[in-house]
């Protein structure tokens, strides 16, 4: 008889093993493992949590294929304590599930538009090809289904995010909730894979005295605030929360990837009484970390970074969104110094870590544009809503490159707020600010430019033709028609 | 050998000569024409200049080949203690207020000037107009020349966008500093002399293509005023109503000096401080032009004439 019972027992957990290998957690690298134990039980039903986020389920049995389902929605979720709201949302949940892969994979989403309006599923920072780049140029109607296809490349390992780019109605879709975030990891990571890592995906938004979420509606004083400085909203969220928790031991480090989802918001971050240090940007890794005290994360922008738990088991500290001063003088919101808070980190009461993880000195090569090669200097003026004067014209080519070849942008701010400008389908090297060279070669997608200021950035058009969108990434602004059409032939 | 010598020293001479040249080409210097250049866009400034200036004379260009709408430069010292964050905040917040008020039909024209009494910052009587509206249509480019004292400015744009938003709230505006030490920068040297009377506009000119400088005279009235202090340039088209371009002109009203203009403007001046102004105009087609003094609440003077 117990052998029969043992018999059972066996052949139970044989089939377990086999429907968990199927479901794709066979290969589950080490920091998603004690997450995957802890849920072991709803991991079955793909809820899978990663860097503290449900993962988008790999229906593809296939080694090197990622493949998924994404739908875009309208639910009735609550996304603050006490209150539901009309929203819309990827798979049912804002943010939707994060997409997570390794360098080399390949991608396969299978994406419904169940929403009543167009919209496209931008995948930011990615080097992809342009129909499946999610561009205003590929919208999707409503009702109706399309599959992105791409390839990650190799040397792209980084912290990436998906949303929708309708042409005039991005700042809508966002605000309603619509963006997830995208892990592409390396398999040959330069950082030690024990490290605890979390993905928090900032953002903000507006309610009304119901609960619902707030719009400026036409002709007010509200709408003309939000053309200018963007929407910005009062209530701040990391992933699904208002001022989550985190746990952290002392002596720990964990590493944060960070993205700036919202709509207008700039967050300065930081966490009295600790540093951080700054190990990646857009497109990855740096070569050399920065110990900073501070992180400015503008529209678009993520950053890798490592958070040292110095101080004390037991005590608890705050990451909070310190005043950044953005706007033009006439349009500042009255209070826009306050300090915000954004998340609790709690430091556990098990004794400080005694062997302490210390951070490499150099994390990986990043190859150099160089300057000498760049065969074209293109030069874009920002004002308020347009880039050169002019408002995006789908019809219109603004400016035309050949394909593999090196060239370098001025970007000129005209005016006194800040203006982040991004650039599709490839990253580039900020080289210098207002002529002072920048300290290291990065890769990023989004350049802010202070009002003012200007920057430069390298880049080559490798790989894909296409026409490739460039424009403020305040997604009010870019709605207004502030961006443009760079045709790589 | 010595010829060798010779050469080298030539050699030498001629790149210490250029250099010296140059880089004297490069700063603002005394007795230097000093030009500062604006290219316009929809709504801002691209300015190729430091923000310091030296005082005395200089030279404004306005290109506005990138803009789709018309704009203009004016310039304002602040008075001692003012910020140029204080003019974009109390300052401009208080007059985006009243042309709100007034756009939406809470105040009448008639109560303009108590409710800026009540906006208006007390500092604001001591703000220097340097000038004007110097009007330019896109694709047009405009002169105008200015002597500044030493102080802060302000460069702005007080047009309006068709939803009736001054252009300075919309980011035009560029900010810089003017100090001593070049008040020798040469004088205008204009080629031909406009002289505004109380009902006349006359000139002393012949009209033909091409760049063309001018002075302006602001003839004064018996209260020591200037009976006029504009002149703009338009080019006239088949049906073009100057009375309707005077109305335009009238910032006060609620479509006053808005885009879409009713005429293409080729430059001029508002001149507030001096009996004499300077602007230069180009004048690339041959047709039908005229001289406009915009009159607040009137008939305006205009001079028209034809360019072969």
């Amino acid at each position: 008889m117990k052998q029969k019972v043992f018999l059972v027992i066996s052949v139970v957990a044989l089939l377990f093993t086999i429907v968990y290998s199927t479901a794709g957690g066979a290969e589950l690298p080490f920091y998603a493992q004690e997450k995957e134990i802890e849920n072991s039980s709803k991991m079955i039903k793909s809820e899978k949590k990663v860097a503290g986020h449900p993962v988008l389920k790999n229906i593809s049995s296939e080694p090197g294929i990622v493949e998924v389902e994404l739908t875009a929605s309208p639910e009735r979720l609550s996304l603050k304590p006490g209150s539901e709201s009309n929203v819309y949302a990827y798979n049912g949940t804002v943010p939707g599930p994060m997409l997570e892969a390794f360098e080399g994979d390949s991608i396969i989403v299978h994406f419904t538009n169940n929403l009543s309006e167009m919209t496209t599923v931008h995948w930011h920072g990615l080097h992809l090809p342009f129909i499946m780049d999610g561009s205003p140029f590929h919208p999707i109607a409503a009702g109706e289904s399309f599959t992105y296809r791409f390839r990650l490349h190799e040397g792209t390992a980084g912290t990436y995010w998906y949303h929708p780019h309708p042409h005039h109605r991005t700042a809508w879709q966002v605000g309603m909730g619509l963006y997830g975030g995208i892990i592409v990891r390396d398999p040959n990571n330069p950082l030690p894979n024990t490290l605890e890592d979390k993905l928090l995906i900032l953002s903000d938004n507006r309610f009304d005295e119901n609960g619902e979420l707030d719009f400026a509606k036409a002709n007010t004083r509200q709408k003309q605030v939000d053309d200018m400085n963007g929407r910005e909203g009062d209530v701040l969220f990391v992933n699904d929360e208002i001022m989550p928790e985190l746990s952290i031991r002392s002596g720990e480090v964990q590493r944060w990837r960070i993205v700036n989802a919202s709509g207008a918001r700039t967050f300065r971050l930081g966490i009295e009484g600790h540093k951080f240090t700054h190990v990646g940007s857009d497109g990855g890794l740096f070569e050399h970390p920065e110990v900073i005290d501070e992180i400015v994360l503008a529209n678009g922008e993520r950053a890798e970074v490592l958070v040292h738990g110095t101080a004390d088991p037991g005590s608890k500290v705050t990451l909070q969104a310190l005043p950044y001063d953005r706007y033009m003088a006439m349009w500042r919101p009255e209070d826009w110094d306050k300090r915000r808070e954004l998340l609790k980190l709690t430091y556990t009461s098990e004794p400080s870590v005694e062997k302490q993880f210390v951070v490499p000195e150099t994390l990986r090569k990043i190859p150099t544009l160089k300057i000498e090669d760049a065969t074209e200097t293109r030069i874009m003026r920002m004002s308020n809503g347009k880039i050169n004067s002019k408002i995006m014209d789908m019809k219109r080519i603004d400016e035309t490159a050949e394909l593999g070849a090196t060239e370098i942008w001025e970007i000129r701010n005209l005016v006194g707020m800040d203006h982040p400008f991004h650039l599709h389908g490839f990253q580039f090297q900020v080289i210098d600010r207002n002529n002072v060279p920048v300290s290291q070669r990065k890769w990023e997608d989004v350049v802010n430019v202070p009002g003012f200021e200007k920057a430069r950035f390298i880049v080559r058009y490798d790989n894909y033709k296409g026409k490739w969108m460039y424009h403020c990434h305040i997604l009010d602004h870019e709605d207004q028609g502030m961006m443009g059409v760079l045709e790589v032939k | 050998m010595l010829n060798l010598f010779k050469g080298l020293l030539f050699i030498i001479t001629t790149i210490i000569t250029s250099l010296i040249f140059l880089m004297s080409g490069l700063v603002y210097g005394q007795s230097q024409e000093v030009t500062v250049h604006v290219e316009a866009m929809d709504h801002a400034f691209d300015v190729d200049a430091p923000k310091e200036l030296p005082s005395g004379w200089i030279t404004f260009v306005l290109s506005n080949q990138m803009a789709g709408e018309m704009h203009e430069i004016s310039l304002v010292e602040l008075p001692e203690g003012v910020t140029h964050e204080d003019y974009l905040t109390d300052y401009m917040i208080g007059w985006e207020t009243v042309l709100r008020e007034y756009q939406e039909g809470v105040i009448e024209r008639s109560e303009i000037s108590d409710r800026t009494n009540e906006l208006l910052p007390e500092w604001s009587g001591g703000l220097r107009y340097v000038t004007e509206r110097g009007l330019a249509s896109p694709g047009r480019t405009a002169e105008r020349t200015v002597y500044l004292e030493p102080g802060e400015y302000l460069l702005i744009c007080w047009l309006k966008t068709e939803d009736g938003i001054i252009h300075i709230m919309r980011g035009m505006h560029w900010e810089f500093n003017v100090s001593g030490g070049a008040e020798d920068n040469p004088l205008p040297n204009p080629e031909s002399r406009i002289t505004l009377y109380e009902n006349e506009i006359e000139v002393d000119w012949e009209p033909i293509k091409g760049k063309h400088a001018f002075e302006v005279g602001l003839n004064k009235n018996s209260n020591g005023g200037s009976y006029h202090n504009n002149l703009h340039l338009v080019r006239l088209e088949a049906g073009t109503d100057l009375e309707e371009v005077n109305e335009w002109l009238d910032w006060y009203k609620v479509g006053g000096l808005r885009s879409p203009s009713p005429v293409e403007f080729l430059g001029g001046i508002v001149e507030r401080v001096a009996d004499t102004a300077y602007f230069s105009v180009n004048i690339k087609e041959p047709g039908d032009y005229a001289w406009v003094v915009f009159v607040s609440q009137g008939k305006g003077l205009y001079k028209i004439f034809t360019v072969e």
